[in-house]
């Protein structure tokens, strides 16, 4: 099944927007995250659908914000869940040269493995981001944040991702698209290894905030880990 | 569709009715059940017309009768859970619920199709789980709430042999979209005549609405497209246990889900353990390690 672009944005982004307003109500941080069913969407938008699932995702997020919790964060909740739907498009794209599926048990593990990285990154941007531009370090937003990602992406994406995927739907999956900076401009064959660095710096982050209750006004090398993501996650992007 | 995928589908399906516990019960008190089968419903099928109004031009009269059959059961089914949930916790609700697994074999064996020794073994296992939950005290059951949600459970495998055969014979997507509509209308027709003024009579809170709307997406429409999806695929006893495992999710979100919600379940080690025994009853009762392959080989052959 093929859907023109327009489609794609208005059904991705109604979605956003109607599942996000929904669970505006289940606050867990207040002001700033709840519990969020519809980071299910992101994965799955972007494997569909490329950049225009993405923008969908980010502009439907914030719309989703006018419902509660908007401000001036709610730019930075437009760029993660850019990137939450993005990011899985470049990363499978990147390890599997077959349509995303997830029928076999390589590609399951592919999909949960995206999913992780995906979760870690939009944990890490939005916790470093609102303390880099707004002064304020909460915990609990990494946590939450990661958890809602992770959880809800593979509990309602997968079986999303197997419905859109099956003979009854067939949705037809954006293609690859190349890589402008590692490929075109640098002309260097080291995705895959920056794909495995940017994961690592990842976890170290995770350990460190997560089990080590660590935060960057008191250890100031994560932000030097932060910002060595930040470059890791443009290549991937780019 | 792969087995695989077959199963992930129904884990997701067991997700979303686990979480229903804890929603139904953060609906107010003295909401209507007639008003919450209407709402629900009718929001799902809604959306599920929304969605797929293309593929409705397929319907035939065979579709619509059996998708008639499949309401009714659903809206018994839907009413007498809601009304048992109300009256129990949510995690005690789910355990009875849990209890399908025990209904649809001996429905089965009515119909004559005998279960297997791992399904009696499995059950045994189960009602050992459901004890060990409540410390072998029955106490907490004895409560009307009981009786309504297993007359649910009744009604859920029912539901469930039922919507085996005929999404086999129909298109499961269609059966899915009309047997919400019918729902619906049930639910308006039984609103309408405990109160007339049935939409205006309900106080809409944001978190009413909210709630409403959760149950309508994830428990209604999500939940029973893929259920149709899946029955075509699998038999009903592996759509029964994977479900069975409800309690087990159940019980992890009454303890997750904010306490805004109203919901404050204690998670001990009696909970735990009877959790894990009801899953390693579910997995008994699925497999087939206690009859010979030959046998096995039969009985599979005999269901299809």
């Amino acid at each position: 099944m093929q859907i023109s672009r327009r489609k794609q944005f208005f059904v991705t982004f109604a979605a956003f927007v109607v599942l996000g307003a929904a669970f505006k109500v289940m606050v867990l941080v207040e002001g700033f995250t709840e519990v969020r069913p519809v980071n299910a969407i992101p994965p799955v938008a972007g494997l569909a659908f490329g950049w225009v699932g993405a923008i969908a995702c980010g502009i439907g997020n914030l719309a989703a914000d006018l419902f509660g919790g908007f401000g001036w964060s709610s730019v930075l909740g437009v760029i993660a869940n850019f990137v939450a739907a993005y990011l899985p498009y470049r990363l499978w794209h990147l390890f599997s040269n077959e349509a995303p599926n997830v029928r076999s048990r390589k590609n399951i593990l592919l999909y949960l493995l995206i999913c992780l990285i995906s979760a870690f990154t939009v944990a890490w941007f939005l916790s470093f981001g609102l303390y880099t531009f707004f002064g304020l370090w909460i915990a609990q937003i990494y946590v939450y944040v990661f958890f809602n990602n992770l959880g809800f992406s593979v509990m309602f994406g997968l079986p999303l991702l197997i419905i859109l995927t099956s003979d009854s739907v067939s949705i037809q999956c954006r293609k690859r698209s190349g890589h402008i900076l590692l490929g075109k401009l640098l002309g260097i064959k080291l995705k895959k290894p920056v794909c495995a660095v940017y994961l690592l710096l990842m976890t170290v982050i995770f350990v460190c905030v997560f089990f080590a209750g660590m935060n960057p006004k008191d250890a100031s090398w994560l932000h030097v880990l932060s910002a060595l993501s930040l470059a890791g996650l443009v290549c991937q992007i780019l | 569709m792969t087995k695989t995928e077959n199963n992930i589908l129904l884990f997701s399906i067991t997700l979303c009715w686990a979480s229903s516990y804890v929603f139904i019960k953060s609906l107010p008190p003295d909401f209507s059940s007639f008003a919450y089968l209407t709402l629900t419903t009718g929001i799902a099928a809604v959306i599920l017309v929304a969605v797929f109004w293309r593929r409705l031009r397929d319907i035939k009269v065979s579709t619509l009768k059996r998708s008639f059959v499949l309401s009714l059961i659903l809206t018994a089914n839907l009413l007498a859970e809601k009304r048992g949930v109300m009256l129990l916790p949510a995690s005690n609700a789910s355990f009875l619920a849990a209890l399908t697994i025990l209904v649809v074999p001996l429905l089965m064996l009515l119909l004559r199709k005998k279960p297997t020794k791992n399904n009696m073994a499995g059950a045994g296992i189960i009602i050992l789980g459901l004890f060990l939950t409540n410390r072998f005290s029955m106490s907490a059951f004895v409560n009307t709430g009981t009786l309504y949600v297993m007359l649910g459970c009744f009604c859920s495998a029912i539901y469930i042999l039922s919507a085996d055969r005929f999404t086999k014979q129909e298109n499961p997507l269609l059966i899915g979209v009309t047997q919400m509509i019918f729902t619906a209308l049930f639910g308006f027709v039984l609103w309408l005549f405990e109160n007339p003024a049935t939409f205006f009579s309900v106080n809409y809170t944001r978190e009413l609405l909210s709630s409403i709307f959760i149950l309508a997406f994830f428990t209604k429409a999500y939940a029973y497209i893929l259920l149709m999806f899946s029955q075509k695929y699998a038999d009903p006893m592996r759509v029964t246990i994977i479900a069975s495992t409800e309690p087990v999710v159940t019980l992890t979100l009454a303890v997750l889900i904010p306490a805004a919600y109203g919901t404050s379940e204690s998670f001990n080690i009696f909970s735990l353990f009877g959790a894990l025994i009801i899953a390693i009853g579910a997995v008994v009762a699925g497999s087939g390690f206690m009859s010979s392959r030959k046998k096995a080989e039969r009985t599979e052959l005999h269901a299809d």
